[in-house]
């Protein structure tokens, strides 16, 4: 397989930062009561995450390796300020809805996890892809359960009031735990499904190649 | 190691990558915050277009308002919204224990107070019921839609509960004060009027009192007071109570009106013994007790009850007796300044440097400073004595004259034997300058004529030593009753 398709899979699905690493667990269950903090968290994560692999992929030839995690945090913690400045200055109701947990992405382990695993022992490109693909299964997985916390615990969507039927515990913190739950349950039963059947045709293909050559 | 071998070691270029990676970073963060910072002008705009979710952009124009009490509210600052013709009012009051600090939008028109807007908790301290309870944002939101003109916010009457929210009543209390008097100051502000200074703003015990509502007069060398109480405490209406204070300071009589306190429960039951407990009281009996334990004071000699603290008002009515207790602290510690209120003839003496003392033999000697007056006499003292006869047995004014311009000290020995024996009623009815006519008018060679010039008779002058004569003859009860004044 290629290996962007692969780093974009993993990124996206295999190795799902929310739903199969289970990392960034903080912001996940402080925003996914509104699809629109969800979003805009995810977004700016992905943004985050983007340069932090990009310019630390840049520079890992040239920190040494005993000073690594300073420099990471230095770089991220940067980038999230910029973030936020830029948010405050031009979309301040995002800014708002995020709060507190916008400067708490500099610890967020998705960024310094990537940065660690993948971004100091790959090239740029290799980097960027890596962080576009683990931002977006982060926003996207965040936006779903988002979505669901607003749409059945507040009747809405994005702020829109959609119906008058309300499960007012989906708005707490116990709720946020148990669509959490239920997402990490459903998506890792698809997942496993599916490399099942992947399993099953590349089992398939393999016996189909032994008879051709008579083994 | 060499200097060599230090600058080639893996620990320099540790502290060099650092650094550089610090280095830089604090530069690129310095240039974006050049280029992103939000102003705190930007800011506060920003959180006014959350007052109007319909809107774009408004801007918030500050006005030159200095921190002015009203009622039981203090305005800290105002702003106007030209795109919408409203006033943002930044407004406190006194929650149970804190400071409750309120955003009100005062909708005008034509220079008229038209209505509220949104009304907001803008900050509290200390205040921590003040949003705990659901319900509260909606509570709040009915400030906009029940606006009604000349209409004052309750926070519910009897039977009730609107706007009653169990457990933050009395912040919610104090959110109401706020935003009744947010209209009151608009009202005066927006049409070019000012507020006027609350008639007990300098009496103690005053924050439960409605001063505008609230009389007090003299007689006897009794005050009686009417006292109209504020609502308290999210149960408590406002109601009337009538105290007379006696000359030894204690309350003589105590009543509350047929029609009772207007409480929601019960107190109807106790109100009997609370009149009866405080009868005889001095201020001694308040002094010490703070807030609602002043009701527990009361009450505790009830034998049938239980009191502790946060007893409901249902099993012991405390809020309510709490606000009859402050009543009479209210009654009994102002004693001297109701009489203070009672002087008559201030209009042209400066009263911060005017005193008088009480003699043995029943006579007062005032000390009486005067007001600059009609652009040509400056301020001056008289010497006056007012003997038990309540005639004025000597009147002096010190050598050095009045400060006037032009020739009264020509008149002046002649003005000071006019008043010589006079009494109160030869001041009475003639209002003004005229006053001074009557003085020169037993002068031969004067013509006294409506406009005369200080040049010709001094009428100013003399218009304000008579003026003072009035007030040390009118005054002298009250000179007795209050012992002296210190004032200089």
């Amino acid at each position: 397989m290629n290996k962007y398709k692969k780093i974009t899979l993993d990124g996206l699905i295999f190795q799902n930062p929310t739903f199969m690493l289970v990392l960034g667990t903080c912001p996940t269950l402080g925003l996914i009561n509104s699809a629109f903090s969800s979003l805009g968290m995810g977004l700016t994560v992905l943004v985050v995450l983007t340069l932090s692999n990009i310019i630390i992929s840049a520079l890992r030839k040239v920190i040494p390796n005993e000073v690594r995690i300073p420099c990471y945090i230095v770089v991220i913690a940067t980038l999230v300020t910029f973030a936020r400045m830029f948010l405050q200055k031009f979309i301040p109701d995002l800014y708002d809805s995020l709060g507190t947990f916008l400067a708490l992405i500099v610890v967020n382990c998705i960024i310094l996890g990537r940065a660690e695993a993948f971004a100091n022992k790959h090239t740029v490109l290799e980097s960027a892809v890596d962080g576009i693909a683990n931002g977006l299964g982060f926003t996207v997985a965040l936006t779903i359960m988002g979505f669901i916390c607003e749409f059945f615990g507040k009747g809405s969507l994005f702020g829109y009031q959609i119906m008058d039927f309300k499960i007012a515990m989906l708005t707490s913190p116990a709720g946020a735990f148990l669509i959490y739950g239920i997402c990490i349950a459903v998506f890792v039963y698809i997942v496993d499904g599916f490399e099942r059947a992947r399993r099953v045709k590349a089992n398939k293909l393999a016996r189909e190649n032994m008879l051709k050559e008579g083994v | 190691m060499s200097a060599k071998q230090f600058f080639k070691s893996t620990a320099f270029k540790c502290v060099v990558t650092l650094l550089c990676v610090l280095l830089i970073s604090g530069i690129f963060l310095t240039l974006m915050n050049g280029l992103l910072a939000v102003s705190e002008e930007e800011k506060f705009n920003r959180q006014v277009g959350k007052l109007y979710p319909d809107s774009s952009q408004v801007t918030a124009e500050l006005q030159e308002v200095e921190e002015t009490k009203v009622g039981t509210s203090t305005v800290e600052k105002v702003w106007f919204i030209p795109e919408k013709n409203d006033y943002l009012v930044q407004i406190y009051g006194s929650g149970r224990d804190g400071k409750l600090t309120v955003w009100v939008i005062v909708e005008t028109k034509d220079k008229n107070v038209s209505g509220v807007g949104t009304v907001l908790v803008y900050d509290k301290v200390a205040s921590e019921y003040a949003d705990k309870i659901p319900g509260w944002n909606s509570n709040i939101s009915n400030f906009s839609k029940d606006y009604e003109e000349g209409i004052k916010y309750a926070y519910g009457t009897k039977g009730d509960d609107m706007y009653i929210n169990t457990g933050a009543s009395v912040s919610f209390a104090t959110v109401c004060g706020c935003v009744n008097d947010a209209i009151t100051f608009i009202q005066a502000y927006a049409s070019g009027g000012s507020i006027g200074e609350s008639p007990y703003e300098d009496f103690l015990y005053n924050e439960l009192i409605n001063q505008e509502e609230t009389t007090v007069s003299f007689a006897d060398g009794k005050v009686t007071y009417n006292i109209k109480t504020v609502a308290y405490g999210g149960v408590v209406n406002p109601f009337t109570i009538q105290i007379v204070v006696n000359s030894e300071k204690k309350i003589e009589s105590f009543v509350i009106p047929e029609g009772g306190n207007g409480s929601t429960e019960g107190f109807e039951n106790y109100m009997p013994d609370v009149q009866n407990i405080l009868k005889d009281k001095d201020l001694s009996y308040f002094t010490g007790i703070y807030g609602e334990d002043m009701a527990y004071t009361a009450l505790s000699s009830y034998d049938d009850t239980s009191v502790t603290a946060g007893a409901t008002t249902m099993s012991v009515a405390s809020r309510s007796t709490y606000v009859c207790m402050y009543a009479g602290a209210f009654a009994t510690a102002n004693y001297d300044n109701a009489l203070l209120k009672g002087i008559e003839y201030t209009e042209i003496l400066n009263m911060d440097n005017t005193s008088w003392t009480v003699g043995e033999d029943g006579k007062v000697t005032y000390n009486i400073k005067t007001v600059a007056y009609g652009g040509v006499v400056n301020p001056f003292t008289i010497q006056i004595v007012v003997n038990s006869e309540k005639k004025i047995e000597s009147f002096v004014i010190p050598e050095g004259g009045n400060g006037s311009t032009y020739g009264f000290e020509n008149s002046m020995p002649d003005v000071q034997n006019i008043l010589k024996d006079k009494d109160l009623s030869y001041f009475t009815g003639i209002y003004g300058e005229d006053m001074s006519y009557t003085a020169l008018s037993g002068y031969d060679d004067t013509s006294v004529t409506t406009g005369a010039t200080t040049q010709s008779v001094a009428s100013r002058s003399t218009y304000v030593c008579m003026y003072a004569g009035a007030f040390a003859t009118a005054n002298y009860d009250l000179a007795l009753l209050t012992g002296g004044s210190t004032n200089e």
